[in-house]
């Protein structure tokens, strides 16, 4: 039986007055729509006109609640998010909704704080601090009270996406983007007529300019309505369309509003429509050449996309728009309408004979943007972010569906298996429970033993003390499982473990299987591989400017990960192309107290902080930027990800490089060639400085990095490792796995 | 309603499920929201007390451990009790050879020390290794830190102590280096400088980093200055930190509003080739490329593409500034071989559009061809009109041609014109003139321009004559580059000394010895220069002979054998003029004195 899911969706949004966020309550229900949830959708206000209501009631598995009507509330008033959450509550203990979408910081903190809500909520923020000086301590608790209660993050762009990750740590790996939904015109787009005598290059009509919005000081309307007298100036006749009837008051600027409308009523060359219905605010900006979206530069900051720019896009018409880091990366850094000032735009447009080619390519470079912004786009969107959240028990658990089959984790330190188990969590065939030791070798017996009774399926997560214990311990027809990670081979417990009674031991390399399996002479048929995870969607972004150029390190301590070396591959770079820089992601060796306190380590960390200090080829060229759960972000500076250490395990950090459209570059530790490409293995630093200097000088480094990212979306994604995990639960692995290298071989 | 309406239609039918929910007693949910919101207020609060008392107790255990306070601790057990005074010497001397042998165990054998203790470490005494070497510079009249981009630090060091920090160390930086002012210089955001990306959300981390940085210094009371050198889009994400700064300025790429020119260095004038020869013919110049000071920007594609063609056409070599070597490293190279240069940028008049590349070909000698003359003009005056063969401007691409044209026939400057050139950027765009702007900005009482103090003595000079002293006082008071001090022997009168006094100049006899007036002078400068000469001196001496230091960045700069232009170390010394002149063989070629 398919299991229907269940959505809630509140949106903290008057569904009378026509808006951005209004728009974004009708996207998200027929984005879900769309891929088969039942969505209930809990309105704020009571309802005085139907037009944003009824669209929502047509929606195919999407139902209005209306609590006026309902009598859910007493007062006739639009809902405080507190009571709104109440109501919710209520709702979802009914529905067990799989679910539940808000939007805005003041409702999500409510209902984050409602413990039946937390974990289920998707939280689309608005009304947060953009930049960093307005994030004051009780900002942060409130975001990282939200974030640690959602599920998903809801991020309207890219940039918003990494300010929250990096300003709030508990946010990173829970933020997706949700882009705005543009919605398609009801119409057919218009031709316009020629705007320049082909020939002649003389002005045909005027050129038609047009604004769609409220008005307001930082949206430079009254700017807007000197441009047609501006331009006439400058020999171009031109109109001004504005449409909307919302007329700002500004507090700090005294008669402005009255000036506003003055000029809105007067001025010549202006037509003011006023406020009209959506689909015919569309239809007027459809008819213009040329859309206004040009602000004040303070708006520059802002992290939110205008929707408006959107709907030019859509609508084939070029925007003006300022040139700002988000629309470079929407438009591309050539587009030719970026502005900041009313003299950029009298210089851009005061050649008629250029007007109709500016305008064109400014329109497919508009329209090539868009792409990302369809109802289509977010359907798949919201189809990726549903199998993201939600796991499907694959088919050999059905018989476990109606009696879950109940899995305990064992360990002292889950930090590698955090989404293993979310994902465990989440099967509808599996009944999770966790025996957290305090230390390695430290836990309550009782406890132990009671939850030992309890089990069909024990994973020991590290195979420590716990292992030990567990093989003791074991049941009849109980299933025992243990990942081993790399230290617990020189740990002397391996010897007390019954392995008689161990079902799996996963390994995360082939490498280490073999290892594992020489060092310990258990039965090779149970020594099995399953890599780690990469979340690949999480780690696609796009590059900054002169990524290609940025070596990258995650984690540099102990010494034994050797960042001696990834210095020395940068001053060999360095002595021919000086735009080379390494970047650290890490804590410091003296920020872990069993690392400092070894006198070895302290004499190599000098030496190494020495180097940087004393050589000219890399002083200045490496910055430390801290430790974090931001890598995603992190990673978007980074263009070549090393692994130059001594001996791992895995080393996941290349191939979160590779996720992330990074290329991944490893000296020859045991087993690196059993995980990744030898394509990307060098022999020797300078040999590694060497491949890199020459992929960048060819040019070839975004399509290296492309074969990469393609690699690692083969060999190791989230989802695959998941449905590995959870297979194994019930059927051994392939023990071939112990000997098959983890990348593709093709 | 009599009876609760079942729970099991409530999960497919909405209908079902609202009602079921009227049954439901709602709690108080307003009440619970205020109680909600108090907590996380405390929970703040309580974090950020906790977070004080750590600071403090860290604090007091280091004092603890100090030998200040062990020492005080001695003294004052002594004062309580008396017998303690007879075992005072004893400890005090057992304290002094304990700390001796820390120090010197840690010097001679740092791989016998033994594993530490985990109270024993000190995370902030092990960061400082992150912390650079910090150069001297004990003439520098002002030190300078911050996020400063490598051109920016290019253009002041000769005159400053510039400090540039990265984003790791930025605020430990300024405690240790005590700047007089802090800078936050947004070129340093570009791509490959070492705060690249501030000011985008995607590295937020680095604008955390500069919000240390900002309150490091507020801490000390030292000034923040922001300089933006980037279009408002880029800078636009330091808005909230903007606001923390006690001063914003604009400069070459920034939006014009508080305009301020970081200024540039005039040891930026090319070696590449050998000077040409002190006459106005420069038809002998060797280099005939022209130089695109910033290569191609998408973005602007209009004038480079115009650039490019007339190059074609001409068959004129286009000289680009390496992209292996950016910044002022590879921009020297280029305008070695170029004798003409393009900015081809095109800003609208609301971005200053002077850029430090435009400056860097003037200082060089070589034309520029610029959309963005008005901002040449502030300095060069007559200089940037058309027809001085400095600076030729264009605003389309028809008169771009033309330009272009004209440009590569003027080539180099002459002799007379570059030294010009090389004047009025000396007074009005080098770091000494405009830090000393920005100091008067920030109402700082610091003297950046103090690095171009000159005492000048003059010698072989009859003492007693008055009408030559009045002369020298007249040559003096006419000089572009005003000395500091006159050393002269005899008296002046009192309208000699008045006029002095009223130009800022100090007036002391002179030592016996060049070593001995070095020493007795704070000066930076000291210039021997016979009376005879000063007498009649063109008015430009003093500036010249600091151009040629400045060029040379060099302790000593020569005219002839008549003046001579010593920094204060080497005076200190007792460095000989002529032993000076002849340890320095080369020197940028000017117009009035054979070399």
């Amino acid at each position: 039986m398919t299991h229907t899911r269940q959505a809630l969706v509140y949106g903290d949004v008057n569904l009378n007055i026509l808006d951005g966020s209004a728009i974004w309550v009708q996207s998200m229900c027929e984005a879900l729509s769309r891929v088969g949830v039942d969505t209930r959708v809990l309105l704020k206000a009571p309802i005085e006109t139907d037009r944003l209501v009824a669209p929502l009631r047509e929606l195919p598995r999407v139902s209005v609640i209306d609590p006026f009507r309902l009598r859910l509330t007493d007062e006739p008033t639009p809902l405080s998010p507190a009571l709104a959450v109440d109501i919710l509550s209520r709702l979802d203990k009914e529905l067990s909704a799989d679910l539940i979408v808000v939007r805005g910081l003041r409702l999500a903190t409510t209902a984050a704080r409602t413990p039946s809500l937390s974990g289920r909520l998707w939280t689309y923020l608005t009304d947060m601090p953009h930049n960093v000086a307005d994030l004051n301590d009780e900002i942060v608790e409130r975001l990282t009270e939200v974030a640690a209660a959602s599920r998903l993050l809801l991020c309207q762009t890219e940039e918003l996406r990494s300010f929250l990750e990096s300003a709030i740590p508990m946010a990173a790996g829970r933020c997706v983007l949700w882009s705005p939904v543009v919605p398609a015109p009801s119409f057919t787009l218009p031709d316009r007529s020629p705007l320049v005598d082909a020939t002649t290059g003389a002005q045909l009509r005027p050129l038609q300019l047009s604004y769609t919005g409220k008005y307001a000081a930082d949206w430079n309307t009254l700017e807007m309505t000197r441009l047609p007298a501006m331009l006439d100036a400058v020999g171009i006749s031109a109109e001004l369309h504005m449409v909307g009837d919302k007329i700002h008051d500004e507090p700090n600027l005294p008669g402005w509003s009255e000036e506003m409308h003055t000029a809105l009523d007067s001025t010549p060359g202006v037509v003011w429509h006023g406020g009209v219905s959506r689909q015919e605010a569309m239809r007027l900006s459809a008819n213009a050449d040329l859309g206004l979206s040009w602000r004040a530069t303070n708006m520059d900051a802002s992290l939110e996309l205008s929707t408006k720019v959107l709907e030019f896009a859509s609508l084939g018409v070029p925007v003006l728009v300022n040139r700002t880091p988000m629309h470079e990366a929407l438009f591309g850094a050539d587009y030719p309408l970026f502005v900041t000032t009313e003299a950029d735009i009298t210089g851009l447009l005061s050649d008629a004979s250029a007007l109709p080619e500016l305008l064109a390519k400014a329109a497919q470079q508009a329209r090539d943007a868009i792409a990302d912004y369809t109802m289509d786009a977010a359907v798949e969107r919201m189809a990726g972010m549903l199998n993201r959240t939600l796991a499907t028990s694959p088919t050999s658990h059905d018989e476990h569906l109606t009696h879950p089959l109940k899995v305990l984790i064992v360990s002292h330190d889950l930090k590698f298996f955090t989404r293993i188990q979310e994902h465990l969590a989440g099967l509808a065939s599996v009944n999770l429970r966790v025996d957290a030791w305090p230390a390695l070798a430290q836990h309550d017996e009782a406890t132990s033993r009671a939850l030992n009774d309890w089990a069909d399926v024990v994973i020991c997560e590290w195979a420590g003390p716990n292992l030990v214990w567990y093989s003791k311990n074991k049941r009849p027809g109980q299933r025992l499982i243990t990942r081993l990670h790399r230290f617990e081979l020189s740990a002397g417990w391996l010897a007390d473990v019954d392995i008689d009674a161990v079902d799996q031991v996963i390994c995360v390399s082939p490498h280490y299987a073999q290892l594992t399996a020489e060092q310990t002479g258990w039965p090779k048929e149970r020594i099995v591989v399953i890599p780690n995870w990469v979340d690949i969607e999480q780690f696609e972004r796009p590059k900054l400017p002169g990524a290609a150029f940025t070596l990258g390190m995650i984690g540099i301590s102990p010494i034994r990960k050797r960042p001696d070396l990834g210095v020395e591959v940068l001053s060999q770079l360095r002595r021919r192309d000086s735009r080379f820089t390494l970047a650290v992601k890490s804590k410091m060796p003296w920020d872990y107290w069993w690392i400092w306190r070894k006198p070895e380590e302290r004499i190599d960390t000098e030496r190494l902080m020495s180097r940087l200090r004393d050589d000219a080829t890399v002083r200045g060229a490496v910055s430390f930027d801290g430790f974090g759960g931001d890598v995603a972000v992190w990673l978007r500076r980074v263009g070549w990800v090393l692994s130059t250490s001594e001996d791992e395990s895995f080393h996941l950090a290349p191939a979160e490089g590779m996720a992330s459209r990074a290329v991944p570059a490893l000296l020859p530790w045991p087993g690196a060639d059993t995980i990744y490409d030898p394509r990307w293995i060098s022999a020797t630093a300078e040999e590694m400085a060497e491949t890199i200097l020459d992929v960048v000088r060819s040019g070839s480094w975004q399509e290296t990095a492309d074969i990469a990212h393609a690699q690692v979306r083969r060999s190791f994604p989230l989802p695959q490792v998941c449905d590995e995990w959870a297979e194994i639960l019930r059927t051994d692995a392939d023990p071939r796995s112990a000997h098959t290298p983890l990348y593709p071989n093709d | 309603m009599t009876q609760a309406p079942s729970p099991d239609n409530a999960a497919t039918d909405p209908a079902a499920a609202v009602e079921l929910l009227q049954w439901e007693q709602p709690v108080e949910p307003e009440r619970v929201a205020r109680i909600s919101e108090e907590n996380i207020r405390l929970r703040a609060e309580l974090r950020q007390a906790n977070s004080r008392a750590q600071n403090y107790e860290a604090d007091a255990r280091r004092v603890r451990a100090s030998t200040k306070y062990q020492v005080g601790n001695l003294l004052v057990l002594a004062a309580k009790n008396p017998r303690r005074l007879i075992v005072l010497p004893r400890d005090l001397l057992r304290l002094y050879r304990l700390r001796k042998h820390r120090r010197t165990v840690a010097e001679e054998t740092p791989s016998e020390v033994t594993r530490l203790r985990r109270s024993d470490l000190s995370n902030e005494h092990a960061a400082r290794l992150l912390l650079p070497r910090m150069t001297e510079a004990p003439s520098a009249a002002v030190a300078l830190a911050g996020a400063i981009s490598t051109f920016t630090a290019h253009a002041w060091s000769p005159y400053a102590a510039v400090t540039s920090v990265m984003p790791h160390d930025a605020g430990v930086l300024v405690g240790e280096v005590d700047p007089d002012i802090v800078i936050l210089d947004t070129a340093a955001a570009a791509a490959g400088e070492q705060w690249s990306h501030l000011g985008n959300p995607a590295a937020t981390d680095r604008a955390f980093a500069a919000l240390d940085l900002v309150t490091a210094a507020r801490e000390r009371g030292r000034p923040v200055v922001l300089v933006r050198q980037s279009p408002p889009g880029q800078t636009a994400g330091l808005a909230g930190i903007a606001e923390r700064c006690d001063l914003i300025v604009d400069g070459p790429g920034a939006a014009r509003d508080q305009v301020w020119h970081p200024g540039v260095a005039l040891s930026w004038w090319s070696w590449a080739k050998e000077p040409s020869a002190p006459s106005s013919d420069h038809s002998t110049h060797e280099a005939q490329g022209l130089l695109l000071t910033r290569g191609i920007d998408v973005s602007i594609p209009a004038a480079a593409h115009v650039a490019h063609t007339w190059a074609t056409t001409q068959g004129t070599p286009i000289v680009v500034p390496r992209p292996q070597a950016p910044g002022i490293a590879g921009l020297k190279a280029g305008l070695a071989d170029a004798s003409f240069a393009i900015d081809p940028h095109t800003f609208s008049p609301d971005i200053i559009g002077d850029d430090l590349a435009l400056w860097a070909a003037l200082v060089s000698g070589i034309p520029v061809v610029t959309q963005h003359g008005a901002d040449l003009a502030e300095v060069l005056g007559p200089l940037a009109d058309t027809g001085s063969g400095v600076v030729f401007t264009y605003h389309d691409a028809r008169q771009c041609d033309s330009a272009l044209t004209a440009a590569a026939a003027a080539g180099r400057f002459p002799l007379d014109v570059h030294w010009q050139v090389l004047r009025r950027i000396a007074m009005q765009r080098t770091a000494p003139v405009t830090l000393a702007d920005l100091a008067n900005r920030l109402h700082l009482s610091i003297r950046p321009q103090a690095t171009r103090d000159i005492a000048l003595v003059i010698d072989d000079f009859d003492a007693h004559d008055t009408a030559s002293k009045h002369r020298i006082v007249d040559a003096v008071l006419a000089q572009q580059l005003l000395p500091t001090a006159l050393l002269v022997p005899g008296d002046f009168d009192d309208r000699a000394r008045d006029a002095l006094t009223h130009a800022q100049i100090a007036v002391a006899q002179p030592a016996p010895t060049l070593s001995e007036i070095a020493q007795s002078m704070s000066c930076n400068w000291v210039a021997p220069i016979n009376g005879v000469f000063v007498e009649s001196m063109p008015k430009e001496t003093l500036l010249d002979l600091m151009i040629m230091a400045e060029i040379t960045d060099r302790t000593s700069a020569f005219i002839g054998d008549d003046a001579t232009l010593l920094n204060r170390s080497l005076a200190v010394a007792g460095t000989h003029a002529t032993e000076a002149r002849r340890a320095h063989a080369a020197f940028p070629p000017h117009p009035g004195w054979t070399l």
